[in-house]
């Protein structure tokens, strides 16, 4: 007789584990960081490219030795979990491209923020960002800092031609590409989700959703008041919608679980996010997904439970979102 | 459903069938909990097919696979894990019957309640793992519309019925199709993995005089041989306890073959082909071998274990099989794999939510909310888990949600 471990498990698992995923993101923002680098050094300036190199440190930083901070009061010593496990790294640098031209105490603010949050509610990860953001947005709009095609907007009541609202920055390629230095670029954003889709490593029915949503409203919105095709594109490649919708609104802890949930969670956010468009431009997607979590994701993932398992559910919600969707087109029609 | 990568044995290498062994054990308890009464005792002899014991509720027989003499009763384990009672019999490798018939030419010529009548007394079980006694499931009042041959092996080593199927293609086919007409079945249909050409090109060379049989192939993915899968998949129905509801059968293609020996030679099979592998094994093979067969013996008798660090040994195959703490394991009827496996101890980190478990889950559970919320899991249908572990597989933070979700569902 010959004796053995007793272990009551499944004996195979899976390849993917949380470091890869999350490694996964990491390696979505270098091209990024690529873009502005080499962009910049050939046709833009040296001191952009300088000041990203600033802003990033600054960050890493300040959010490894908050984090360690937090580590050290749980009594983890390892540091090498700070890289590893907290997603530092990611946090970092996406606030490091958030706060370019930003000042020293800024970048320090906002990193602080950051991981604090993190820290004191567990359930926020990558999203944690999202509060750093708002405190560099909300400087920019007290100190008038910000000067980018949707502030215009305010000025322009929302609609105007293409020579006022665009030319000022570049064209749409400069757009598209994120070449005019106000947002990241929203083609690469496009590349990071088909890599992270691929790799089945992101809750993609969240972006699916938002975006179609938020470009049914535009598109509907931009007919309605006889803008062109144009009209949508700077919707869409301004505000960091894309960037902050891939890296950001699919925050894996604080989402809906099911692909149901995910999906009602994705077009709440997204009629949201037209609504603030319109009354905050650039802090519309950054408060749009900071509500998101505290607001839905606890009631969603129990409506969730329901539409898995009786499909009239699904009919209710399809009928609430285009009522939704046409309360907002109606509501941004009378406002604006 | 979720594609597992394949580590199975190749249907055609050959089958290992003569190591002979000595003693027998026969569990007088199955796995599904069925006790029987013993009706023989110590010093008996017995000759194949003679009745061991009977269980008093269904009335169903159990049956010796090899004629020797009882030597006693031992605990040894089965596949559910459990440490069991066991008549224990010593092989006098004479193969001996009290009542030998002939072989039947015509398998298809038994009436409904002789073909009952013979399940019942044979003690088939399900041997796809279900240990279901399969008179039970013949014994509808209903209409059978559909009977489903399931020879779908989608957990990763398990290869025995792929062995099977490819060496009695013919046999099997006759069964079926003898099942039908005594049982008045419109349709049969043999559910086969996809990816699996080597099986299906067998069974579709004797196919042509079977008008009332069809080759279903299955998408080969974990896990596609379940029960309720494979009814919707096939028929588009949807039952809430067992397929017979709807007018369904659904048969492991080895409880088919034991039921082609039955009707052929009026007894049913005494061996099972069984998967042995795994890191742990030096000869990794099916292996045919008499039903009641202790492992530690067929170790002992073939090429044995090989070193590894840790090693587990695995009754069922690695997603749904149990650890079992000793090689004093016997090959039942239900049992179609033992693994030994090495042992890898990977961490399991904190839920990062991802909703893997949902999203692969194949009764649609959530499990993520069902361990968040103690109090709701009823209302979460914790109860309609099969157990299939597919969430521990998946699950990126390596989190055994199956047995979380076990321990939570026994409260």
């Amino acid at each position: 007789m010959r004796e053995f471990k007793k272990e009551n498990k499944v004996f195979i698992k899976s390849n993917n584990s949380t470091s890869k995923i999350f490694n996964r993101y990491l390696y979505c923002l270098i091209p990024f960081l690529l873009l502005i680098v080499f962009y910049n050094l050939i046709w833009g300036s040296n001191i952009y490219v300088l000041n990203l190199f600033k802003s990033i440190f600054i960050s890493l930083l300040i959010s490894i030795l908050t984090q360690y901070i937090f580590n050290l009061i749980k009594k983890e010593y390892n540091i090498s979990k700070v890289f590893l496990h907290d997603q530092i790294l990611t946090i970092s640098i996406i606030l490091g491209l958030f706060s370019i031209n930003s000042n020293i105490f800024l970048i320090i603010i906002s990193s602080l923020v950051t991981v604090i949050i993190k820290n004191i509610f567990r359930d926020i990860n990558i999203s944690s960002t999202l509060y750093g953001m708002l405190v560099i947005l909300l400087y920019s709009y007290y100190t008038n800092d910000l000067n980018t095609p949707l502030t215009n907007l305010k000025e322009l009541s929302y609609v105007g031609t293409y020579e006022l609202m665009v030319t000022p920055h570049g064209g749409i390629v400069d757009y598209l590409f994120g070449l005019n230095n106000i947002y990241l670029s929203p083609i690469l954003s496009v590349i990071a989700f088909i890599y992270l889709f691929n790799k089945k490593s992101i809750k993609y029915n969240i972006v699916f959703s938002y975006i179609l949503t938020f470009f049914i409203i535009m598109l509907l919105f931009g007919l309605f008041n006889n803008m062109n095709i144009w009209y949508l594109f700077l919707q869409l490649t301004t505000g960091n919608i894309l960037f902050l919708s891939v890296f950001c609104l699919t925050d894996y802890t604080n989402t809906p679980t099911t692909g149901e949930g995910q999906i009602i969670y994705g077009i709440i956010l997204g009629i949201l996010t037209s609504v603030l468009r319109f009354v905050v431009p650039d802090l519309s997607v950054v408060i749009s997904l900071i509500l998101g979590p505290i607001l839905l994701t606890k009631i969603i993932n129990r409506i969730s439970f329901k539409l898995k398992y009786d499909k009239k559910y699904y009919y209710l919600i399809l009928s609430i979102s285009i009522i939704l969707v046409l309360i907002t087109l109606i509501l941004l029609n009378i406002l604006i | 459903m979720v594609s597992i990568e394949d580590k199975k044995i190749s249907p055609s290498k050959k089958i290992i069938d003569d190591v002979k062994i000595q003693i027998i054990y026969i569990p007088l308890k199955s796995k599904l909990g069925y006790v029987y009464k013993p009706t023989v005792k110590v010093g008996d002899y017995v000759c194949i097919d003679d009745t061991l014991g009977i269980n008093v509720t269904t009335d169903f027989a159990l049956k010796s696979s090899v004629s020797g003499t009882i030597v006693g009763i031992e605990k040894k384990y089965i596949s559910n894990g459990h440490l069991v009672d066991c008549l224990v019999i010593e092989n006098d490798f004479k193969e001996k019957y009290r009542n030998k018939l002939g072989k039947k030419k015509d398998i298809t010529k038994y009436s409904k309640e002789c073909f009952l009548y013979m399940l019942q007394n044979s003690g088939i079980t399900g041997m796809g793992g279900g240990d279901y006694p399969t008179f039970i499931k013949y014994s509808t009042n209903n209409k059978i519309n559909y009977l489903i041959v399931n020879g779908i092996e989608s957990e990763i080593y398990s290869s025995s019925d792929n062995a099977l199927m490819y060496n009695y293609a013919e046999e099997i086919l006759e069964c079926i199709d003898a099942i039908t007409e005594i049982m008045d079945i419109d349709k049969a249909y043999i559910a086969i993995n996809e990816n699996n050409s080597v099986i299906i090109k067998k069974f579709l060379k004797h196919i042509n005089t079977y008008p009332n049989i069809k080759i279903y192939p299955i998408i080969d993915a974990y896990p596609s041989g379940w029960e309720r899968y494979l009814v919707n998949e096939i028929t588009n129905l949807n039952y809430e306890n067992n397929p017979s509801e709807v007018g369904v059968i659904v048969n492991n293609v080895s409880t088919i073959y034991s039921i082609y020996e039955l009707l052929k030679y009026n007894r049913p099979s005494t061996e099972k082909i069984v998967t042995i592998a795994g890191a742990g094994v030096r000869k990794p093979a099916n292996y045919k071998v008499k039903i009641g067969t202790n492992f530690s013996e067929l170790m002992l008798k073939t090429d044995g274990y090989s070193k590894i660090n840790n090693p587990v040994l695995v009754a069922g195959g690695a997603m749904m099989g149990k650890s079992i703490p000793t090689d004093e394991l016997i090959i039942t009827r239900d049992l179609n794999t033992i693994l030994v496996l090495e042992e890898t101890n990977q961490k399991s980190e904190k839920c990062i939510k991802c909703g893997k478990c949902s999203e692969v889950c194949p009764v649609g559970l959530m499990p993520v909310m069902i361990i968040d919320s103690n109090d709701r899991t009823k209302k979460l249908r914790i109860d309609k888990c099969i157990g299939c572990g597919l969430c521990s597989y998946v699950c990126p933070s390596k989190i055994e949600v199956r047995e979380i979700l076990e321990s939570m569902k026994e409260k």
